[in-house]
């Protein structure tokens, strides 16, 4: 990470339609170097959809995603080539071992030495003992972990996690609790989605919450936590009446 | 970053699951071999024109089992949301896009190579001469058909029912290519190159080279939310 030059998201009016769905609507949002943020939200407020915008996966309706200052529809592999993407779904090859499924996505980022790259992935996430096992025979815990060793092959400066508690058990999970810990260095941006509000306000420094594909909430997590996450809980309340 | 250097770790991926799993092999060739095991039980020892039907019946398996083969082969990617592990790399797109249609063409050729002897040997053909015209013709036939497919089975891959909207898609985009190659065939199981034959080889490569640009210019596009 060191000597990268700073970075920074910046979403400016970005509007994301499917069909006559409005999944994000003119959000504005900017991220600086060395946040770890937190996204919040109901079933459908757009937190997927934000990630997906910021991934380069899904292209904004309207508005501008940029990314160190340029335009991610301008400069799509270049930029992708500093985002690590992990979601619920493990992005790996069930059949294929570890081993395989690391070093085809390693090649697939232009590393220089993929087998180093390999290696210093599953030494970092402790997954070296099932590089020669098949991804199907992994446990759901286990098959996270590789996911993330995925997404951490080319050291990425953005890392953006869309629900990556989903499915994990609570040792698993604390585990992951700790290496997002270790991830959020100051050279950084590490951007999640999930729903536990008490995970939501423990790691992350700063809380957005989205509803209805807006931003409704977007403050930093300092000091007593109860009132923000009072706040969260309210609006989820709202949305649940709407 | 270059396209075919992704483009090939991409189709080495494709191919690697497939010495695992012989999901594609396994169902493309059965397909092929069980139409043309048939077809040699109803099929004429004798006759004007014979060349013509078998070229026809060929073509009709290879189409059909180029289909499911690429349904397959998108469907995997669909798994674990494969694909937008792909898409989120810096693989440009149309690297993508090559990796898939390297690995399709692969797999779909090598079945129709291992057929091509069966089909002449049960149904009696002798291409002597024409073998090469024969197997120029499979190439650049399977080559039109593979990039059309690789390209609408990325469009369907999203979407309820995509076994059947694929054949929807590529049949009638494919109709040109098809009577080129069923053309070139009848020619090659006739001994070799005929009055017109030229024509329809040269269609065919204009087929590959227009659809190829177009889908290289639009996957990307359609692999996009």
């Amino acid at each position: 990470m060191d000597g990268r030059p700073a970075l920074g998201i910046a979403l400016t009016q970005v509007s994301k339609a499917f069909g006559a769905q409005l999944a994000l609507d003119h959000v504005d949002l900017t991220i600086d170097q060395g946040s770890f943020v937190a996204v919040m939200g109901a079933n459908g407020a757009g937190k997927t959809t934000l990630l997906k915008v910021i991934s380069g996966l899904a292209a904004p309706t309207s508005g501008s995603v940029r990314i160190a200052g340029i335009e991610m529809r301008k400069a799509g592999p270049k930029l992708r080539a500093l985002v690590g993407v992990v979601s619920h779904e493990t992005m790996l090859y069930a059949d294929l071992t570890t081993e395989e499924n690391l070093r085809f996505h390693a090649k697939l980022f232009g590393l220089r030495d993929p087998a180093a790259a390999v290696m210093r992935a599953v030494e970092r996430l402790d997954v070296a003992h099932v590089l020669d096992k098949p991804v199907r025979a992994l446990s759901r815990g286990t098959r996270q972990r590789v996911a993330l060793a995925r997404a951490l092959l080319h050291d990425p400066a953005v890392i953006l996690l869309d629900e990556p508690y989903t499915g994990l058990d609570e040792a698993a999970a604390a585990t992951l609790t700790e290496l997002l810990d270790e991830l959020a260095t100051p050279g950084r941006i590490l951007m999640l989605t999930l729903h536990d509000v008490v995970r939501a306000l423990s790691g992350p420094r700063r809380l957005i919450v989205l509803s209805g594909g807006r931003v409704a909430l977007d403050e930093p997590i300092a000091g007593s936590t109860d009132r923000m996450a009072e706040t969260y809980l309210g609006l989820l309340r709202a949305e649940a009446r709407r | 970053m270059n396209v075919l250097s992704p483009a090939f770790a991409i189709a080495g991926k494709d191919l690697r699951l497939e010495l695992k799993t012989r999901d594609v092999v396994a169902s493309v060739g059965l397909f092929v071999l069980l139409v043309v095991v048939t077809a040699s039980f109803s099929f004429p020892t004798g006759g004007e024109g014979r060349e013509g039907v078998a070229a026809g019946v060929l073509w009709m398996a290879f189409l059909f089992a180029a289909l499911l083969g690429m349904g397959r082969s998108m469907a995997v990617e669909k798994e674990d949301a494969c694909l937008e592990g792909l898409l989120v790399s810096p693989a440009p797109r149309e690297a993508v896009f090559l990796g898939k249609l390297f690995a399709n063409l692969g797999f779909t050729f090598a079945v129709e190579l291992v057929i091509l002897p069966v089909f002449v040997v049960l149904l009696q053909l002798r291409p002597g001469g024409g073998t090469w015209l024969v197997v120029l013709g499979t190439f650049l036939g399977t080559l039109g058909l593979v990039t059309v497919g690789t390209l609408f089975a990325a469009m369907a891959v999203n979407t309820r029912g995509r076994e059947a909207i694929l054949p929807l898609l590529v049949m009638p985009v494919s109709v040109p290519a098809m009577v080129a190659a069923v053309k070139v065939s009848e020619a090659g199981f006739s001994g070799g190159m005929a009055d017109g034959t030229l024509s329809w080889l040269l269609l065919l490569v204009g087929y590959d080279a227009l659809f190829l640009l177009v889908a290289l210019a639009t996957f990307p596009y359609v692999t996009e939310e």
